[in-house]
């Protein structure tokens, strides 16, 4: 099972603080990016997936995150399968 | 993937709880408008024309330039400046005097949100005209003392007509002016994009394929992909930048005449198919701006234009678009011809896409320095739900502005940037990435001190379903070939584009 601690909070560490300069938009208002927060992906889940594969599921393009290189495919995958596992938050590993 | 065809119903609206209230605000509003002043000056509850620039009488075109002077002379950190607006679109994040962040937008782009948000911040910049100086009492740094700025409207620039001007309309090339921008390029000799493109656009794409993805999946829509992107890159060198763009003042009167093509979508459509129309769009603007009809404040977060279906009537906003003559599109019925769908792609001298784009500049490029790259395919046994041919710039590769043409044509045919007769034939799309400046767009903090690794140009998709499945019954399992074509747009380029072609069919029909 892919957890939100162990296996994607790793991923997406590195990018946490650029983009909490980045506001997404939502149907509550808008907030700072918070990758390190699990609530927050789990909420953008959808949008993080269709920017990190550069494609939405609609094969439309997006312009690719991170900005610096792509992920490899093998985390884009990880992600990928942490929502299909429904996107459980985890406890860490000690 | 999911179909195109098919409006992404989920989408749609996820707070269907505030239908009612919205209502009855937007109610409560119209009704208020009549009534009340402002603190500057009565705003006017007629609506008011947005017109041609060239159409604008000698008194409207004073009253927009003297607002414009004011605007101009305005502190940057004033929400009523001409900077502070092209902050809003421009930047993501900005150092206050006093050494606190605050977060002017930044646009929104590659989403359902694109055209919603252009028209909020429209719709602000315009209420801010016409309160600069409603009374006409105020001397600019022109010098000027008026006219009065109250029925101020935004003129739009009808960029599918011949310019008035050299290059663009007169008012935009007095280099005395205040709406002058000395860096914008001469290469606009002639309309760069078909009237027939926009129209077969706007009368007959679903809100997927004009407007683009859902904010929850987002993706480019053909009309940002093909026109709005093809036209920033053309315009001059701030335009060209996604975080320079509406430092320009063109910028406001070229998204004008795209938000009256959002208007006339909407008027061959429904409101209701667009999505994520509860969304936020993000901005911060003045707080004596009326905000829009149904506008409710949101339950968490920064500052916000209102939400997405709080800008679907013109009118309530307090504008109409005032369209005559040659500003009109040919009519629906003239471009139902291009909707045939019993045409066996290839089968004629010219694909739909060709003759689409005639009477425009923008052409496929012939450019010998162009990469090219080819993948063969087989044609399927059956229809597919979803053909898509995805170019991936190389990792690490610098943002720029890149053209990409897609053909699709049979083995054995090979592509020549020369021969004009395979181009019209076998031409199934062409697009316009526009990502130059986009990575200081919104990670304007680049001093982090973190090695990103430079950029990654977006991928670029270009989807060939219709094409493909017209080849089906009379060249199942034959062997196509699908080739792209990319050209670098830059004056200057920076790096040579380079990456890879992949080509998906997502379930064959059963």
């Amino acid at each position: 099972m892919v957890t939100f601690i162990n296996d994607i909070l790793p991923i997406f560490s590195p990018y946490i603080r650029c983009m909490s300069n980045v506001q997404f938009a939502s149907a509550d208002g808008v907030e700072p990016g918070s990758l390190g927060d699990y609530d927050f992906v789990k909420r953008f889940h959808g949008r993080i997936l269709a920017r990190l594969k550069g494609v939405n599921e609609f094969g439309q393009s997006v312009p690719v995150m991170p900005p610096g290189r792509p992920l490899p495919p093998e985390k884009i995958a990880l992600f990928e399968q942490w929502i299909t596992e429904g996107m459980q938050e985890g406890v860490p590993v000690v | 993937m999911k179909d195109f065809k098919k409006p992404a119903a989920q989408f749609r609206k996820s707070g269907e709880n505030y239908k009612g209230i919205k209502a009855l605000l937007c109610l409560v509003f119209v009704s208020c408008s009549f009534l009340m002043n402002n603190a500057y000056g009565q705003h006017s509850a007629k609506p008011l024309p947005r017109k041609n620039i060239d159409s604008l009488t000698s008194l409207e075109k004073a009253a927009y330039l003297h607002a414009w002077s004011i605007l101009k002379s305005r502190d940057t950190f004033d929400m009523g400046s001409y900077l502070w607006q092209a902050y809003v679109h421009n930047k993501p994040s900005i150092i206050l005097r006093d050494g606190t962040k605050a977060v002017p937008g930044p646009c929104e782009h590659g989403t359902t949100l694109f055209l919603p948000w252009h028209r909020a911040e429209l719709y602000y910049f315009e209420q801010i005209l016409q309160q600069t100086d409603p009374e006409g009492k105020i001397t600019d740094a022109n010098g000027k003392t008026g006219p009065g700025t109250r029925n101020v409207t935004i003129p739009y620039w009808n960029w599918l007509r011949y310019p008035s001007g050299k290059t663009f309309p007169k008012m935009f090339e007095d280099k005395s002016s205040v709406l002058y921008r000395e860096n914008r390029f001469a290469l606009l000799d002639t309309p760069l994009i078909s009237q027939k493109l926009i129209a077969y656009q706007v009368y007959f794409l679903n809100w997927l394929r004009f407007g683009g993805g859902p904010a929850e999946s987002p993706g480019f829509g053909d009309f940002e992909a093909q026109v709005h992107n093809p036209m920033h890159n053309a315009i001059g060198e701030d335009m060209q930048e996604q975080d320079l763009a509406a430092y320009d003042p063109i910028f406001f009167s070229f998204h004008c005449f795209i938000d009256h093509l959002y208007d006339l979508w909407l008027s061959n459509h429904s409101s209701a198919d667009v999505t994520s129309q509860d969304y936020y769009l993000r901005g911060t603007q003045p707080s004596y701006v009326p905000k829009p009809p149904g506008f409710i404040a949101p339950r968490k977060g920064g500052q916000v234009m209102g939400q997405t279906d709080n800008y679907f009537d013109t009118k309530a906003l307090g504008y109409y678009y005032e369209i005559r003559g040659k500003d009109a599109l040919p009519p629906k019925d003239i471009m139902l011809q291009y909707t045939k769908n019993d045409r066996q792609f290839g089968a004629e001298e010219k694909s739909l896409h060709t003759k689409l784009l005639e009477g425009g500049g923008y052409k496929p490029s012939s450019n010998p320095r162009a990469l090219i790259l080819v993948k063969g395919i087989t044609i399927p046994g059956d229809s597919v739900e979803q053909a898509v041919a995805v170019f991936a710039p190389d990792a690490g590769l610098d943002t720029t502005n890149y053209q990409v043409d897609v053909y699709l044509h049979p083995k054995g045919t090979n592509l020549s940037l020369t021969n004009t007769k395979f181009k019209d034939r076998y031409l199934v799309r062409s697009i316009v990435n526009w990502g130059k400046g986009s990575q200081r767009h919104h990670h304007q903090d680049m001093n982090m001190g973190m090695d990103m690794g430079g950029h990654t140009a977006p991928k670029v998709s270009v989807a060939m379903t219709d094409e493909l499945n017209s080849l089906v019954d009379i060249h199942k399992k034959s062997l196509w070939v699908v080739s792209v074509v990319v050209t670098e747009l830059e004056k200057i380029p920076q790096q040579k584009v380079k990456g890879t072609l992949d080509v998906t069919f997502l379930n064959e029909k059963k």
